[in-house]
């Protein structure tokens, strides 16, 4: 999967080009740069989902995609749904094309990015020096979203949000965000092979 | 949601849920809630079987995703281990705290030992408070009967009180009716025939003053008539009055009822005659007879 994309495709992002595209996703640009991180996100998780090795890198060979159009004259009439049907251009083309990168990964997972119950207490190092570079509040937000089990965890969140003052969704999302953050931390710190103790 | 991302949906519902959360952040925050969920419940092994299989052949096939399980075992392990915020945890949580761990089975004992201690003084307070609540009713209901049963008998002596009063007056006002209500006074003669014929002084008769009617009784010597006619006529002036239709009386004797006022101070001749069958009138006898006041 996500192997090296045609050199057709290859396309050189200018800073005007990119201007022309947040310009089509509002006018107002602190709203547009916030589209452009949603459809960004949205992107990521769609390649995520759908399997693919390297969603990020997916993610931004369609956006850039789509800028070019942009840049070339096109005026779609929604942005969102444009890219979500650039991207599963990109997906199907990543499926046809020769699995040379996921063969590398394959043996590079059992170098540099070992299995979980491989070196747990690895694992564990980056993920609590992780934990504690969240700031105090994330890291108590963190753990006490994620604390018991089914209707228990409910209630817990339910008086997590009202401490908080928030809505559950809004509890929700923050919850995510920090999680995503925090599994980022360790899977940078996984690839560097970063392991010291905080 | 969870089909999705255990790659169990047909192409075309997949597809309409991506347009979804390309298009809404909030939808997108959903999916992948779901997903730390679905994670969460693998690591914790709380997915059935089915669901379980899914994801170790679809999810799992990612190393990315391998990665991800493996950061959310750490992740729900390190949250267990965090002392709950004694401001938001409740009775419920410390319970739960309480059966997790090795001492599962003490914590399930005490549990239900509480559960039984709680329910027995329940079940107790509320018969009691039951029994109260149906004594009270009882109680209530006998005093609402004992009252209608008074009202009753006041209303039954009442009536009763009534009916004797109306009897009273009723009697009451026959009493009155019969002494305000004058009896017609009738004064009875009775003539004979023999005064006139022998032409002797006219027996005479003293009218009372309270009399209404004056009834004038005569012997028939044969009862030879169906009935009878009498003509009273003044000695000195005409007829004063006449009555027909007189049936004869079993004792052999007819009678005349005339008004008192017919009669006034004087003398007078009464005519008795029988009317045959055929209709046809036959002087019987004459009465002669002298009315004084």
């Amino acid at each position: 999967m996500d192997g090296v994309l045609p050199q057709k495709l290859k396309w050189e992002l200018t800073g005007e080009a990119f201007a022309r595209f947040l310009a089509c996703l509002n006018k107002d640009a602190e709203r547009a740069g916030a589209s452009y991180e949603s459809i960004r996100l949205a992107l990521i998780k769609f390649f995520d989902w759908r399997g693919a090795l390297f969603p990020e890198e997916l993610a931004d060979e369609s956006l850039n995609r789509v800028i070019r159009k942009i840049a070339e004259g096109d005026t779609p009439r929604d942005v969102q749904t444009y890219c979500h049907g650039v991207a599963r251009m990109v997906l199907l083309e990543s499926l046809k094309r020769p699995d040379i990168r996921r063969a590398d990964i394959e043996e590079l997972d059992q170098v540099a990015a070992p299995k979980p119950d491989a070196e747990p207490d690895e694992r564990l190092a980056r993920f609590e020096r992780c934990l504690r570079e969240l700031s105090a509040e994330s890291r108590q937000l963190i753990l006490q979203y994620y604390q018991d089990e089914r209707r228990l965890k409910i209630n817990n969140r339910l008086s997590l949000a009202e401490k908080l003052g928030i809505p559950l969704n809004a509890l929700r999302s923050r919850a995510q965000r920090i999680r995503d953050k925090l599994e980022e931390c360790v899977t940078r710190r996984l690839k560097k092979n970063d392991f010291r103790p905080a | 949601m969870r089909r999705y991302l255990l790659g169990d949906l047909p192409e075309s519902e997949q597809s309409a849920l991506e347009e979804q959360y390309f298009s809404d952040s909030v939808r997108l925050d959903e999916v992948w809630a779901v997903e730390n969920q679905l994670v969460d419940d693998y690591a914790r092994g709380m997915l059935s079987r089915k669901e379980r299989e899914r994801f170790e052949g679809h999810y799992l096939a990612s190393p990315r995703h391998r990665e991800r399980v493996a950061f959310a075992r750490m992740l729900l392990e390190a949250a267990d281990q965090e002392p709950a915020d004694e401001t938001t945890s409740s009775w419920r949580d410390w319970l739960m705290a309480t059966l997790r761990g090795p001492q599962l089975a003490w914590g399930l004992s005490l549990a239900a030992l509480l559960l039984v201690v709680a329910g027995g003084v329940w079940f107790l307070s509320e018969r009691s408070r039951l029994q109260d609540q149906l004594a009270a009713m009882r109680s209530e209901r006998l005093a609402e009967r004992a009252a209608t049963q008074e009202r009753e008998r006041e209303l039954a002596e009442q009536i009763a009180t009534g009916r004797q009063r109306n009897h009273q007056l009723a009697a009451e006002l026959e009493r009155l009716r019969e002494r305000e209500t004058p009896r017609p006074a009738i004064f009875s003669f009775l003539l004979t025939a023999s005064l006139l014929r022998g032409g002797s002084e006219p027996q005479s008769m003293k009218i009372p003053r309270d009399a209404d009617h004056v009834e004038l009784r005569m012997r028939l010597e044969a009862d030879d008539y169906p009935f009878y006619q009498a003509v009273i006529r003044a000695v000195d002036g005409g007829e004063v009055f006449s009555q027909r239709n007189i049936k004869p009386r079993a004792s052999a004797t007819v009678a005349v009822k005339a008004p008192a006022t017919k009669l006034p101070a004087g003398d007078y001749i009464l005519t008795l005659s029988g009317v045959n069958s055929a209709g046809a009138a036959e002087e019987v006898n004459r009465y002669f007879f002298r009315v004084v006041k």
